[in-house]
């Protein structure tokens, strides 16, 4: 904790902030300790000035009540009684000094109606007022003003000496609070290393309460949940494509190796597995494009009606060698803007899929239905289901179920139904129940 | 019939042009784009296979230069990409087909062929005869050693296709382009079970079989000596 007192020159941002820190404190503190300043001399030099009134109104009615002589004598008393700080002299209004007590400005006074006050000399400065305090009669104070320049000079030195301190202790205080605000940010720069050098499974701490920084971190946490997930879903999906793609090429060199050691020409089964290699690379590709939203979809208007029982028309055979019964319940027309090919291929997916999973002697029944914006296509099959630990993921790439893993599919056909199904702003979700069957359902907006 | 072939692949390139001498064409062969565009503006062809990635000048380059200069040879583009958007702005630069490697080469030959009877626009043919079978393209019927053979619509239209194509291996997806218009092969065997069927009424009680499978590569009509 001390040592984060020290400022270090490598964490500029806490740095900057504490200079802004120290920077806006002093400057905020000098600026109160400026008005202060101008205030309390105001204030004591209007309180001279007050007793310097005070004086010539007391000498006005010294000389109303009891005239020149009464004068005479106090400014005598005064001069004596008072050492060092005053001084006094009377004047007539032709400009005759006929009293002085201790020195004073030579010039004869101005005759005027209001009191005039100046400050003269130096060290000690002293503080004339000027006054008539009888018609013909002009009566001039002076006070020094050595008393109230040191009292000020006390004032200010106290003011710059705690001013001084202010500013010190601004700086590490600002640091210390620049610190302790950027903790939080920097757990998540280290945090964020870590990840960086590998370690996927990290998360930032949140620390208690909702604000800006916790916030950020709940945010920063959720956005690695999703990356891990993401990544983690990458993984295992470049697994199973090595896999699916090993298995064309490991019989494709099998066979060459047969037909080089003099066995018969295996050229059609190579065709084969580099058409299956293809179909893998193509429909990687399909289903990339219409997930990154690249797809152009060419956009028809097209009878949804006359594309099932197309496709039930073309899978009737298939379905009839596999002893499944293919029937379809359609409406008469089903009007929908689409591309005519992807769906073609969505449709063609989920039919390849129910028969491959669906025994001999069983249905496969496509309802198609209409309600209004939306229309729903749904496939259902009395195959043997789908397990629900597997179910959440039949729709990602090269993933296959225990059940599936012997067929003979290339496990993109699902995740390339979904895909299309989402580039045509529409959904492709599944129920099943083990045993009795599986209902893979498309829906599409009629608008888009 | 001569052919020219703008392809910079050499393996692709001397295995298309083998193909297409023994299909009976005179092949010329340029590896890069402005000898291509030379020889396509110099000289006199019958149609013409142009890959798109060239050096020197693309393919969609040449085919608009040479529509600019107003020949309108036939031409069929090859790409390794497979975009919906190439494909439509090759066709809407002028080539006439456009066909994503890697290609059957028997499907490059059809489609070249196609192209060739499109451009000379030869009158539609209303029967079609592969030995000792007819068809009746216009009242739809078909006969063997002039027998009657009652077919179902789609499995005419099969029958027709193969019979156009009747001598050449077409692919089991250019039988889901033709017939059904499926631009792609769905992994249950659609078109094996429909030539079964197909093979059922047209070889069944004969005693030659006119359908024959090509393995790998797809179905081809016709008699074997």
């Amino acid at each position: 904790m001390f040592s984060n007192l020290y400022p270090d020159l490598r964490r500029p941002l806490a740095l900057r902030l504490t200079l802004w820190y120290a920077g806006i404190f002093a400057v905020s503190s000098a600026l109160a300790f400026g008005v202060l300043y101008f205030i309390f001399v105001s204030v004591v030099r209007a309180r001279t000035d007050d007793d310097l009134e005070e004086d010539i109104q007391e000498f006005a009615s010294f000389m109303q009540h009891d005239g020149l002589e009464r004068v005479r004598s106090e400014i005598a008393v005064e001069t004596s009684g008072n050492p060092g700080d005053s001084g006094y002299q009377l004047w007539t209004g032709e400009g005759r000094l006929l009293a002085a007590g201790r020195t004073g400005p030579a010039s004869a006074p101005a005759e005027g109606d209001e009191p005039f006050l100046a400050t003269l000399g130096r060290s000690p400065r002293v503080r004339w007022i000027e006054g008539a305090i009888a018609p013909g009669y002009v009566m001039r104070i002076g006070q020094s003003l050595e008393d109230d320049d040191a009292f000020i000079a006390d004032f200010r030195n106290g003011f710059l000496l705690t001013l001084a301190a202010i500013v010190l202790l601004g700086a590490p205080v600002g640091w210390f609070l620049a610190r302790r605000a950027l903790r939080p940010i920097e757990a998540l720069t280290r945090t964020a290393v870590e990840i960086a050098d590998g370690a996927l499974e990290r998360r930032v701490p949140v620390g208690e309460g909702g604000d800006e920084l916790a916030l950020l971190a709940r945010a920063f946490n959720a956005m690695l949940d999703r990356i891990q997930a993401l990544i983690e879903a990458m993984r295992e999906m470049t697994d199973n494509m090595a896999h699916d793609l090993r298995n064309p090429v490991a019989r494709i060199r099998a066979s060459s190796e047969m037909t080089l050691a003099g066995g018969e020409s295996t050229a059609g089964s190579t065709l084969e597995e580099c058409d299956r290699l293809m179909d893998i690379i193509d429909t990687t590709l399909d289903i990339a494009e219409a997930e990154s939203g690249a797809a152009r979809l060419n956009m028809t208007p097209l009878d949804l009606s006359k594309l099932v029982l197309d496709a039930c028309d073309i899978f009737k055979t298939a379905a009839e060698d596999h002893e499944i019964l293919l029937t379809a319940h359609v409406p008469d027309a089903c009007s929908l803007s689409g591309d005519q090919h992807r769906l073609q291929r969505v449709l063609a997916n989920l039919i390849d899929n129910a028969i491959k999973y669906t025994p001999a002697g069983g249905h496969i029944r496509i309802a198609l239905e209409d309600d209004g914006p939306r229309v729903r296509l749904s496939v259902q099959d009395t195959g043997p289901g789908i397990d629900a630990e597997d179910l959440p993921h039949i729709f990602q790439r090269f993933y296959r179920g225990d059940r599936s893993r012997s067929g003979n599919g290339n496990g993109l056909g699902l995740s390339l139904a979904l895909a299309f199904a989402r580039a045509h702003g529409g959904d492709l979700t599944a129920q099943s129940t083990p045993g009795e069957g599986s209902t893979f359902t498309i829906v599409l907006p009629r608008a888009r | 019939m001569r052919l020219l072939l703008v392809e910079d692949d050499r393996t692709i390139a001397s295995y298309v042009s083998k193909g297409f001498k023994e299909a009976g064409f005179a092949v010329v062969h340029a590896a890069d784009g402005p000898s291509g565009l030379e020889l396509a503006l110099g000289e006199s062809f019958d149609a013409a296979v142009i890959d798109i990635m060239l050096p020197g000048l693309d393919g969609l380059s040449i085919i608009d230069e040479m529509r600019r200069r107003q020949i309108h040879l036939p031409v069929i583009i090859l790409s390794a990409k497979r975009s919906v958007g190439d494909r439509v702005e090759g066709l809407h630069k002028g080539g006439d087909d456009y066909l994503t490697k890697p290609f059957a080469f028997s499907e490059l030959l059809a489609r070249v062929e196609a192209i060739m009877r499109r451009a000379t626009a030869s009158p539609e043919t209303t029967t079609l005869r592969v030995a000792d079978l007819d068809i009746d393209l216009l009242a739809r019927t078909v006969t063997r050693a002039g027998q009657r053979i009652d077919l179902q619509p789609r499995e005419f239209g099969l029958l027709e296709f193969l019979a156009r194509n009747a001598g050449r291996v077409v692919s089991r997806t250019m039988i889901m382009e033709h017939v059904w218009d499926y631009h792609f092969d769905p992994q249950t065997n659609v078109v094996e079970s429909r030539i079964c069927r197909l093979r059922d009424k047209i070889d069944k009680g004969f005693e030659r079989p006119l359908i024959h499978t090509v393995r790998g590569v797809g179905y081809v009509l016709k008699s074997l000596p």
